[in-house]
């Protein structure tokens, strides 16, 4: 796989470990920081012309990344934060071998009744529009623009 | 001057492929193509690699135009290698693929083998009957599975069929809600017929090779046994010593001799020009590339040639009592169910494939819920195995904003808008719903212009060789040649809404059987 810049290669390290935490509950594996970075060369150029956002501060000041992702996702479609967040998905499914899941979701466990999922789907409308305002405010809080 | 073979065929596609095993009955054949093929079998790939490739191509979609999952996924990047370099075209609205492999683009097809029936053929010199023979032999050959319902008929002959691919998942609902006699009699008065697919895919052991089972890795793993590939008969043709195939080389153009017709090509290992003569030249190199290769010999960079392409549109759905359901099950990932709609709505016949969404990676889909990303990917775990795809193809026929033409510098300049219909999809959304599936108008989307892969209508067959522009008479000769035939789809008058690949290779058959040397 391609190579990375030595200081950069540790930011992304930080980045994939806290998203992994965060958003999947897992721990990302060697393989799939490597490949972060690689996703960075890779891709670098057509990432570079999206919105960014300050992810230094992000994680630093442990802010809430899966809430900050969804209020810039619906401003601006396609921005850095949503790109990052979708290559640690392949990285995840790669890793583990099965869809994504989200920490959540590992809690619900086997739920197969479909009154039950339409029930958790109204809950998860809720409380994304309570994770956009969320987001927002930090967007703004933190000037992470 | 002595010949390299009694004919030499261009592509090892499925045209090449059909109609070298026609004339191998009659004579041994030289093939000349690119040849790019798949990567050895390596048991223990990293899963990274297998998923994601080296590159990360596998998900490219986070930053680049959309690429169906099968071109996308990191074995199977040779189909479409280097086509924009050796092949190029210029166009603002043309988003296919070309495909410079052996077995063409045939290497990522999801196998959907139907007959053109006389409706079909309308327009067409040529009628099913004269088709209907090589269609037999090719289902013999290939080994092609299908059901005998409703559908059937339209798809085809039932003679020789292996039994159908199982159905599983929410297409198996659809199917057994399809059926019931309240929603048949209501899916008939709307002209929708529902039935199972014609796939190249075997469901039983057939000539050698083993019958399909699920693995997950239809879209990973490229030259599986049981789905067929025009390369097998390629490859069988040669160990038969039948066929000679000469891989590595591009051929650029023709020019005719009395007795003879010369090929030339480049040698893309040392960069060289090379010579090949025979005494009949079948272009068999897709039709984009054959319509290449004809203006090229004819340094034409004037004439505007017809193209031909299905337009598509998807309409996603979502079956509510399924929610819940793993969509990770045993389930081929191709299309299990096809639609037939022949209603008002529409001037032609149109056609309809549904697919479930495994197989592919579920994180292609992340970003298709409108949640924060744990609700999306919620989603994806429960939601995606209750949810399908009704892809829908429309007929072509020419019309002045699709054409190429050659430039100067050996691009094709090429126009290819998309296109979008409509009331089709909102009657079959319709139906969907009569059957307890949901879906609305704002879910559909239109592909865009060259995205169904299906190319054809550039040198048109006429019932008559006449001696103007670029054309082929019914026996697929090209006019203004006495040597020259083309076999893909390039002569194609008109291109109805069915996938064409079966008859691209019956029509190569019929035009090979027909060649005196
Ligand atoms: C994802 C996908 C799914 C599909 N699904 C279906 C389906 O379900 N059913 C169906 O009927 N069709 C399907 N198709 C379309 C089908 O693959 C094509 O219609 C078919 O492959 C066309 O066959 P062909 O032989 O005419 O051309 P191609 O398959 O394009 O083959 C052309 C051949 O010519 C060679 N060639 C080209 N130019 C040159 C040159 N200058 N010199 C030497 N060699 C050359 C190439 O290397 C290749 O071997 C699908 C295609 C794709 C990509």
């Amino acid at each position: 796989m391609p190579r990375i810049a030595p200081g950069q290669s540790d930011t992304l390290h930080l980045e994939i470990a806290f998203i992994f935490r965060e958003i999947f509950d897992v721990n990302a594996q060697q393989e799939a920081i490597a490949a972060y970075s690689c996703f960075h060369t890779v891709y670098g150029t057509s990432l570079l012309t999206r919105k960014g956002v300050n992810m230094t501060k992000v994680l630093n000041r442990r802010l809430d990344v899966e809430a900050i992702e969804f209020f810039l996702r619906t401003r601006y479609p396609g921005n850095l934060l949503t790109c990052k967040l979708w290559a640690c998905a392949y990285l995840y499914e790669a890793q583990e071998g099965v869809a994504p899941r989200g920490r959540i979701q590992v809690r619900l466990g086997r739920l197969t009744s479909p009154l039950l999922c339409l029930v958790i789907l109204t809950w998860f409308g809720v409380r994304s529009a309570v994770k956009w305002l969320k987001g927002g405010l930090q967007v703004y809080w933190h000037h992470l623009l | 001057m002595t010949l390299d073979a009694d004919v030499i065929i261009v592509g090892s596609g499925p045209a090449g492929a059909a109609a070298a095993l026609e004339l191998s009955k009659i004579t041994e054949v030289l093939m000349l193509d690119i040849g790019h093929s798949a990567p050895e079998e390596s048991p223990g790939v990293d899963r990274f690699v297998e998923l994601l490739g080296e590159r990360l191509e596998g998900m490219s979609i986070i930053s680049e135009p959309y690429l169906s999952p099968k071109l996308r996924s990191p074995f199977f990047r040779y189909v479409t290698r280097s086509w924009r370099e050796l092949s190029p075209i210029h166009s603002s609205d043309f988003k296919g693929e070309l495909s410079l492999a052996l077995g063409g683009l045939a290497n990522a097809w999801g196998s959907g083998l139907y007959e053109f029936d006389d409706t079909d053929l309308r327009g067409f010199p040529i009628s099913y009957s004269e088709l209907q023979p090589f269609y037999l032999s090719l289902t013999k050959h290939i080994g092609i599975s299908g059901g005998g319902d409703e559908v059937a008929s339209v798809l085809g002959s039932r003679e020789c069929l292996l039994p159908p691919m199982p159905l599983a998942g929410t297409l198996k609902a659809l199917y057994a809600h399809s059926q019931r006699p309240k929603v048949k009699a209501f899916l008939h008065r709307n002209r929708i017929h529902i039935g199972r697919q014609r796939l190249g895919i075997l469901t039983e052991p057939h000539r050698g090779r083993p019958a399909y089972s699920f693995d997950g890795k239809d879209f990973f793993r490229p030259w599986k046994a049981a789905i067929y590939n025009p390369a097998y008969t390629v490859r069988e043709l040669e160990a038969l010593g039948k066929l000679r195939f000469r891989r590595g080389v591009l051929v650029k153009q023709f020019k005719e001799f009395p007795d003879r017709v010369r090929v030339d090509a480049v040698d893309l290992s040392s960069g060289q020009p090379v010579e090949f003569s025979a005494k009949r030249l079948l272009l068999g190199a897709g039709a984009i590339n054959s319509a290449r290769i004809v203006l090229q010999s004819f340094k034409d960079y004037s004439t505007r040639l017809p193209m031909l392409e299905n337009p598509i549109s998807f309409v996603p759905f979502i079956h509510f009592a399924s929610l819940g359901s793993d969509s990770k099950e045993n389930s081929f990932t191709g299309a299990q169910l096809a639609l037939i709609f022949d209603g008002p709505e529409h001037r032609d016949r149109v056609q309809g494939s549904f697919y479930n969404l495994s197989g592919v990676l579920s994180s292609d889909f992340l970003f298709d819920f409108p949640f924060s990303a744990s609700g999306n990917l919620f989603c994806l775990a429960k939601i995606l195995g209750a949810m399908g795809v009704l892809q829908i193809y429309y007929s072509d026929a020419p019309n002045p904003a699709s054409f190429l033409s050659l430039s100067t510098e050996g691009a094709l300049e090429l126009h290819c808008p998309a296109r979008r219909f409509g009331k089709v999809e909102g009657k079959l959304i319709n139906a969907l719903r009569k059957m307890g599936f949901w879906s609305a108008p704002f879910l559909v989307r239109y592909a865009e212009g060259g995205s169904s892969f299906h190319y054809a209508g550039t040198l048109p067959m006429r019932e008559a060789n006449d001696s103007i522009g670029f054309s082929t008479d019914r026996f697929g000769r090209l006019n203004r040649c006495k040597h020259v035939y083309v076999v893909d789809a390039s002569s194609f008058p008109l291109l109805p809404a069915k996938n064409l690949s079966l008859t691209i290779m019956a029509n190569a058959m019929r035009i090979a059987s027909k060649l005196v040397l």
